[in-house]
Formats: C-alpha cells, sequence, structure tokens
C-alpha cells in the first residue's frame, strides 16, 4: 500500500516521469553540451555538433520509455545551453535543442521498433538534423534577409548538420541492442 | 584521458561565472537582455544598429568583461560578416552586396550579443533560480543537479576508459579516428558509460526521496549557492 502510495506520488507532476529517468535525461543533456564545448576546441567544422546531438537524443529516446524523451532531452540542453553560454543563439538556442528532438519523438510513436534498424535511425537522424534548416531560417527571416539568401545560408548551415545527424545515428542500433541485452532497458 | 577530461571539464566550467560589475538581479538582467535582442531584430536603420552597439558596448564597461569577451565575440562576428557577405555579393553582386551583407550581419550579431552578456554576468545558481519561475520546480531541479555531478559522471566514465585500455580496447585517442576501431568504442566505453550514467541517476534519485525530495515545491538551495 505504501509502495503504491509512493510510487504514485513519484510519478506525480514534471510530465509524468519518474526522477532517475529524468536525472539520466539530463546527463545526455550535459553529454550533448560536454562534447559540442570539447569538439569546438580542435574542429570548426559547419554541423558538427549535430554528431553528438543526434546520438545523445536518440540515446534518451531509446532508453527511457517515455513519449517526449527526446523532448525533454533537448529542452534541458538548451536551458544549460543557455545557462552556459554555448553556441550564440540566445534564447533561440531551445530551438536548435527542441526541434530534433520533437522530430526523434514523433518518429518513435509512429515507429516505436525504430531503434534496432540502422536504416530507420538514419532516417531519423537526417529529418532531426535538418531541423537546422528551419531554426536558421526563423532567425534569418527575423533578421529580414533576403529570401533566397536565407535558403542558401540555411542550406549550408544544415546540410552538414544533416551529414554528422546521419553517422551519430549509426551508432545507436548496436548500442541499444546491447544495453537490451544486458537487461539495462526493460520495454 | 585524464588530461583530456581535466579539458573537456575546464572548458564546460570555465563558463560558470564569477559575480563582477554591478549586482543586479538575474531576473532584471534576463529581461534586459531579452528586450535588447527584441530591439536588435526590430532595427532596421543603421543609426539604430549603432545606438544598439553603444548601449551593448556601456554594457559590457559596466561589467568589466575584459578584452577576452571583445576578442571572442569580434572572432565570431568577422566569420559570420565573412559568410552572409559573401552569400550577398553572390546574390546581388559585389558593389551592391557587400554593404546590405554587413548590416545584417551586424544585426544578427547584436541580436545575440545580449544573450553572451547575460550568461557571462549571472552566476550559474541566480540562473537556476530564475529559470525556476519560469519551469516546472522539478525540471530546474533535475537541470541543476545534472550540471552539478557533470563533474563526478566524467571520473566515472574516466576510470571506465582507463580500465579497458589496460585490457586492449582499442580505444586511444589514436584509434578512434579508425572507423574499424569504432565496435571497441561502443563495447567498452559508451555501453558501459551510459550503464554507470543510469546507476548515478539512480543513486542521485534514491538519495533526493530519502530525503523526501518533493515534499515542498519552494527549494530554498540551488547546487552552486
Amino acid at each position: 500500500m505504501i509502495m503504491k502510495e509512493r510510487k504514485g506520488r513519484e510519478k506525480a507532476g514534471f510530465f509524468n516521469i519518474h526522477l532517475k529517468d529524468a536525472l539520466f535525461l539530463g546527463f545526455c543533456a550535459v553529454f550533448i553540451l560536454i562534447f559540442r564545448a570539447a569538439f569546438r576546441l580542435h574542429l570548426n567544422i559547419t554541423g558538427h555538433s549535430m554528431l553528438f546531438s543526434i546520438f545523445f537524443l536518440l540515446l534518451a529516446r531509446g532508453c527511457i520509455s517515455f513519449r517526449l524523451a527526446a523532448s525533454l532531452t533537448g529542452l534541458l540542453a538548451g536551458c544549460m545551453a543557455i545557462i552556459l553560454g554555448l553556441g550564440k543563439g540566445g534564447p533561440l538556442l531551445l530551438l536548435r535543442f527542441v526541434l530534433p528532438g520533437l522530430i526523434i519523438d514523433m518518429g518513435a510513436f509512429c515507429i516505436p521498433s525504430m531503434f534496432r534498424s540502422y536504416v530507420l535511425c538514419a532516417l531519423a537522424g537526417a529529418v532531426a538534423s535538418s531541423s537546422k534548416f528551419l531554426s536558421t531560417y526563423i532567425v534569418d527571416t527575423m533578421i529580414g534577409m533576403e529570401k533566397s539568401i536565407i535558403f542558401q545560408h540555411a542550406l549550408i548551415e544544415s546540410g552538414a548538420a544533416i551529414l554528422f545527424g546521419i553517422a551519430g545515428s549509426f551508432f545507436i542500433p548496436p548500442v541499444i541492442r546491447r544495453l537490451k541485452a544486458y537487461g539495462v532497458i526493460d520495454y | 584521458m585524464r588530461r583530456e577530461g581535466g579539458l573537456l571539464c575546464n572548458e564546460v566550467m570555465s563558463r560558470y561565472p564569477d559575480q563582477q560589475g554591478m549586482n543586479i538581479p538575474a531576473g532584471l538582467k534576463l529581461l534586459c537582455c531579452t528586450l535588447l535582442s527584441i530591439c536588435a531584430f526590430a532595427a532596421r536603420p543603421v543609426w539604430a544598429l549603432i545606438v544598439l552597439s553603444l548601449i551593448n558596448l556601456l554594457i559590457v564597461l559596466a561589467f568589466r568583461l575584459g578584452i577576452s569577451f571583445f576578442k571572442k565575440e569580434i572572432r565570431v562576428f568577422i566569420w559570420q560578416s565573412l559568410i552572409i557577405m559573401g552569400l550577398y555579393s553572390l546574390r546581388f553582386g559585389f558593389d551592391h552586396g557587400l554593404l546590405p551583407g554587413f548590416l545584417t550581419s551586424w544585426q544578427l550579431f547584436l541580436a545575440f550579443v545580449p544573450g553572451v552578456m547575460f550568461i557571462q554576468t549571472t552566476p550559474r545558481s541566480q540562473v537556476a533560480r530564475t529559470l525556476s519561475r519560469i519551469m516546472p520546480w522539478k525540471m530546474a531541479f533535475v537541470l541543476s543537479t545534472s550540471m552539478q555531478f557533470m563533474g563526478l559522471l566524467l571520473e566515472e566514465i574516466r576510470g571506465i576508459y582507463e580500465a579497458q585500455a589496460l585490457k586492449g580496447g582499442r580505444i586511444l585517442l589514436k584509434d578512434i579516428w579508425k572507423p574499424w576501431n569504432w565496435p571497441d568504442l561502443v563495447h567498452c566505453l559508451i555501453v558501459p558509460g551510459i550503464v554507470q550514467s543510469m546507476a548515478v541517476a539512480n543513486q542521485i534519485a534514491l538519495a533526493a526521496k530519502a530525503r523526501d525530495f518533493g515534499k515542498n515545491n519552494n527549494r530554498t538551495y540551488w547546487p552552486g549557492d
């Protein structure tokens, strides 16, 4: 009875997610930022941060059976990026992290078994990375840039991001398979 | 890995600012910075951009952000200007595209700089406290706790890395660049790292619940205070 009550209390609020699961998503968000920061030291290639963002967003959704896991990870990563001053988007940084998360969540909602397939993961990674096009387009439109230039600018920004996003998603199927084999993921 | 782990932590931790300059509430600072960003998005004429630049410059001087801040932001501005001016020149020709491209880049820069200044002048705990007013308090807790335990998590993963490298896993920095070593990276480092992260998350959640976490919605202490 007490256990039942505790479980009920634990699940209440915060999108109905367990605290330990929420903390794991928080760690995924931390890893996204750590790798972003670390690789900015050595590389200066457009879109390379998508490699880690897509990997950890897919991992978050693949490990936690919560429908908005990737979006929540993106939201946490966006907030942390704002707090730590990573990136140059200000409050618009949230958009850059949440949009890919939302796309991954939608993909997982439509095809729950997508984390086992390389092709589906790559597809989800590519579509999620392409959200960089939208975020760049929105920012440039708000600035009042010429339409054809907005398109080219967003295309340059998102093209490389898609390639890196696909590369990041290729790590997901073996990782999820192994975690399932170890019994870490049980759904 | 010890050096790399330290480097990662330093790179992220170095962004934790010390309170400097004037002591203004974080909420007010966030409001002012957001207003400045909105003004930059709306500013079209050159005089408006000059006025906004002067305001930003005054804030930078008032908060004594230093030469390194200028250097870093100017580098970002130059890089961004080159891309945008190049695109404008391709579209409208060199003569007609250069100035509009430069003005757009200037506007974009002014839209982002207030956010950077806010971060540079506000302690992490204050930002978390401010965010807790606009987001669910549990989420603010998860946010600040994950950031607080970032160092511990990196230490744990460093331990795993060293143990696996001693066992002969091809996960050294010189091996990671070769794609045929990536299965080793997955099996020896990524999977154990994820399992360890889950274990740490479970321990923190247990400790928080043992202290009746969730009974009182109004937090009085934030990590970093």
